[in-house]
């Protein structure tokens, strides 16, 4: 081989490298998993204002975790369009679901089926590439059952808000774990290389 | 060299062909850029390798590199070009008619 630089590169898996930096934005599991905790506290303690916004400034904090250790890859306009387009659909379409569960008192929360719909599209979309794993299926699957809670007493009336709150927060907990766990398995223990800086 | 037709249906682009630029062009394609270091950790190639690759692709026009400072730290971000994308998309459909040609008649 007269490529003596191609040497130790055989092993390279093209497709799961570019579908990892193509969903980079998507698999940083402490950004969905800070704000499930936020979702949690929010509903232990009642003070849902507070709480939501802690969990969002923590989520907004969580990338700069991945990129001090991983390096940084910024997703295509296109895929950020995307992203804040469908962002702004599920917050309409939960925001309606929950005036509707709110309202209407239906037997079935609205909320939480929109939420698993919600949950599974997006994350499809989000991890076409990567794929999903049977737990993220299962955990929305969950969240399609808990839409049952007023059958069984739960989420009715003022409780209402707690219980989507824990169910939502408990369903990106467990994604978030899942998915960080499959970033860091592909792209390494974070201090593998403690010297991982650039040096061209 | 990898901005000219490919005549030869044989003709490989070797600048391209090599799995580790290949996949460096392949990671490029699908963000709007990355930097040094997430490309060496996606790729799992040591720094040397990966710096060797980068200057090929870089010289060839394939990719461009920018590198600036953050916080005292050099950082370099690369992107793929128009014409590293267009080489990734004939590469690989060069690999196709050769698959073509060695395919048993029906």
């Amino acid at each position: 081989m007269t490529d003596q630089s191609a040497g130790s590169s055989a092993n390279v898996d093209v497709s799961r490298a570019a579908s990892v930096a193509a969903e980079y934005d998507a698999l940083q599991g402490y950004a969905w998993m800070t704000l499930g905790a936020g979702l949690l506290l929010a509903a232990a303690t009642g003070q849902e204002a507070v709480y939501l916004a802690l969990g969002a400034a923590f989520t907004a904090l969580a990338p700069s975790w991945y990129h001090r250790r991983y390096g940084l890859a910024r997703p295509t306009g296109e895929r950020n369009l995307r992203v804040a387009i469908g962002s702004g659909v599920a917050f309409l379409l939960l925001v309606t679901a929950f005036l509707l569960d709110r309202f209407l008192q239906p037997p079935v929360l609205l909320t939480l089926l929109t939420l698993a719909v919600v949950l599974g599209v997006g994350q499809h979309l989000m991890l076409r590439r990567t794929g999903l794993t049977r737990v993220h299926r299962v955990v929305h699957g969950l969240v399609a059952l808990a839409a049952l809670g007023p059958l069984l007493g739960l989420g009715r009336g003022d409780a209402l808000l707690p219980y989507g709150l824990t169910v939502a927060g408990l369903a990106l907990l467990v994604t978030g774990l899942v998915d960080h766990r499959r970033l860091v398995r592909i792209l390494g223990p974070a201090d593998a290389d403690p010297e991982a800086d650039d040096e061209r | 060299m990898s901005a000219e037709p490919q005549l030869d249906p044989m003709a490989i682009d070797r600048l391209v062909h090599e799995p580790a630029r290949m996949a460096i062009l392949s990671v490029l394609d699908g963000v709007a850029d990355a930097d040094f270091v997430f490309l060496q950790r996606v790729l799992g190639v040591t720094k040397g390798n990966l710096s060797a690759h980068l200057s090929k692709l870089e010289a060839a026009g394939l990719v461009t590199a920018t590198k600036s400072f953050v916080r005292d730290v050099p950082r370099t971000t690369l992107a793929i070009t128009a014409d590293g994308r267009e080489a990734r998309v004939r590469h690989w459909a060069q690999l196709e008619r050769m698959r073509d040609l060695g395919r048993p008649p029906a």
